[in-house]
């Protein structure tokens, strides 16, 4: 386990750190942008959208752009930096099997001693190193960049938002393992993952809006993820929590059977 | 292509060569073997041990190399060949550095700026760097010249004085000829036969064309040893089995401007042992 876990970690951590690079780049130009944002009249740009619009920015709408919190979440986190996550572990996820078979070098790694179980568990213990450190590291970005910008931003809340943020990624990880595991195109299972996410998003923002889908918002994977209301309290909701652990147990070990019982 | 009711078993420390056409289920009972794949009904069994149960434990005592190489392609020779050592329990260096020097081959290249021999090159390294009980190579001198097909034998004969198995599949004759003690031969599937490398020999299946004007009388081509006798534009081809002394002096007996003896394809090998088992 022990050389694939090494050479996975070699050959992601240039992609991670790229990842990381952009990632702090946009937490730059978004804190930056911030202190000009909130000397805007919030409250009169609110008056001058609909009320649909309003909506579709959340519970507490535009008059979040008025807190860094807020800001953040509307503007990078609740959507933007998942996304780009996305990208990674739905490429991560995707190179574990269905890559594997594509690309016809699983023969040569299953003719090893090892087990598939083992195959499938030492990548997975790198991705989620590997995701874990991006939102650590962003969180820690936007903590020092807040600092240096003198905004006040809860620790406490990025705390609890990192954690929150990274059990959702791994619960995304599930999804695509699994996807890997019935797939047999690693850019398929990248699009499907980051497609399910725009999905998944865009149907929680479409539930805020119109009122017949109002009553299904807990349909979408993101209704467990709130970015603003975790920063701004540093309070986390131990139910989605473990909601998300369990769609990412469920989809690791679903993949695990599947690919143990796969011809390849 | 499946393979149906294959029944063999290969004794510890000999060369078994698996001879069949592209497509005959060559590669596909490799895969069983391996476990990539599992059997509908039935069970492979190496070292005693269920292909598919005891698969890891099996894979320790195991060097296999694959029809088309597919290495990681972003490491080097000497990181891919240090990558697939971590998997292996003991290696002996001073055997790992004879196999690369006998190969020739330059470790601090990435995999992908090899060419497509010396990738087999770096497979058949891995295949064999900890000395496994059993050697499963499917189709292993593909991708090499001459030269390295030579050193490849001659490491395959190596492998025989610590008691290496090898089964291996091939469609060049004369490559089972060269090393196996045994031959199975599949067709669609279908094992048609398991013949001791002696007694495939004796069987010395050629194809006679003779190259003629005239019309010769099929009764009198109808000799001991001419399993198949079929018209040309420029005459006849016979396809015979055995020696060929009294079918050349029979032969002697007509016009012929020109004879050529030659080894038959391996379809015609096939329909010989076909027609044997049907």
């Amino acid at each position: 386990m022990i050389n694939i876990i090494k050479r996975q970690f070699n050959e992601q951590k240039n992609s991670v750190l790229i990842y990381l690079i952009s990632l702090i780049g946009y937490s730059l130009l978004m804190i930056s942008m911030f202190p000009q944002m909130k000397k805007m009249d919030i409250e009169a740009l609110i008056d001058s959208y609909p009320e649909e619009i309003a909506k579709f920015f959340g519970e507490s709408g535009m008059a979040s752009y008025g807190t860094i919190e807020g800001f953040l979440a509307m503007e990078f986190l609740s959507f933007f930096f998942i996304l780009i996550l996305m990208f990674y572990i739905g490429s991560a996820a995707g190179s574990v099997i269905a890559g594997q078979i594509e690309k016809k070098t699983i023969d040569f790694n299953l003719s090893q001693p090892i087990s598939r179980t083992k195959i499938v568990l030492s990548n997975t213990i790198i991705i989620m190193f590997f995701s874990g450190a991006l939102v650590t590291l962003i969180s820690l970005s936007i903590w020092l960049l807040c600092q240096s910008y003198n905004i006040d931003i809860s620790a406490k809340g990025l705390t609890a938002f990192t954690i929150l943020a990274t059990i959702f990624v791994w619960a995304f990880y599930g999804i695509a393992i699994l996807l890997s595991s019935i797939l047999r195109s690693k850019i398929g299972v990248t699009l499907l993952t980051v497609g399910f996410s725009l999905a998944s998003y865009v149907f929680l923002s479409l539930s805020r809006v119109s009122d017949k889908l109002k009553d299904y918002d807990r349909f979408s994977i993101f209704y467990l993820y709130n970015p603003e209301e975790v920063l701004k309290t540093g309070n986390i909701n131990w139910t989605h929590i473990a909601i998300l652990a369990s769609v990412f147990i469920i989809g690791l070990t679903g993949s695990i059977i599947i690919f143990n019982k796969k011809d390849v | 292509m499946g393979v149906k009711n294959l029944d063999l078993s290969v004794s510890e420390g000999e060369i078994f060569g698996f001879i069949g056409p592209n497509g005959a289920g060559k590669s596909t009972t490799i895969r069983l073997l391996l476990d990539l794949i599992r059997p509908t009904s039935g069970q492979a069994s190496i070292f005693g041990l269920d292909c598919h149960k005891n698969t890891v434990k099996i894979k320790e005592e195991i060097g296999f190399l694959p029809g088309e190489i597919f290495l990681p392609e972003s490491m080097s020779g000497r990181e891919c060949l240090n990558y697939f050592k971590g998997f292996k329990r003991k290696i002996d260096q001073k055997y790992e550095n004879r196999l690369v020097n006998r190969f020739g081959l330059d470790l601090r290249k990435k995999v992908g700026d090899y060419s497509k021999g010396n990738k087999q090159k770096l497979a058949i390294i891995l295949a064999l760097i900890h000395k496994p009980k059993l050697l499963i190579l499917d189709e292993p001198t593909s991708g090499l010249d001459p030269i390295n097909q030579t050193e490849f034998y001659n490491t395959i004969t190596d492998t025989k004085k610590w008691g290496t198995t090898t089964f291996f599949s091939t469609h060049i004759l004369q490559e089972a000829e060269k090393i196996c003690d045994r031959v199975g031969i599949i067709k669609n599937g279908k094992l048609l036969a398991i013949e001791n490398i002696d007694d495939f020999r004796e069987k010395n299946i050629r194809t006679i064309s003779l190259e003629t004007t005239e019309s010769l009388p099929l009764s009198g081509l109808k000799i001991s040893g001419v399993k198949k006798i079929e018209r040309t534009t420029s005459g006849y081809r016979l396809t015979t089995s055995g020696k060929n002394g009294q079918i050349l002096k029979t032969l002697s007996k007509f016009r012929v401007e020109d004879i050529k003896i030659s080894e038959p394809s391996l379809e015609e090998i096939f329909m010989h042992y076909y027609e044997k088992h049907s």
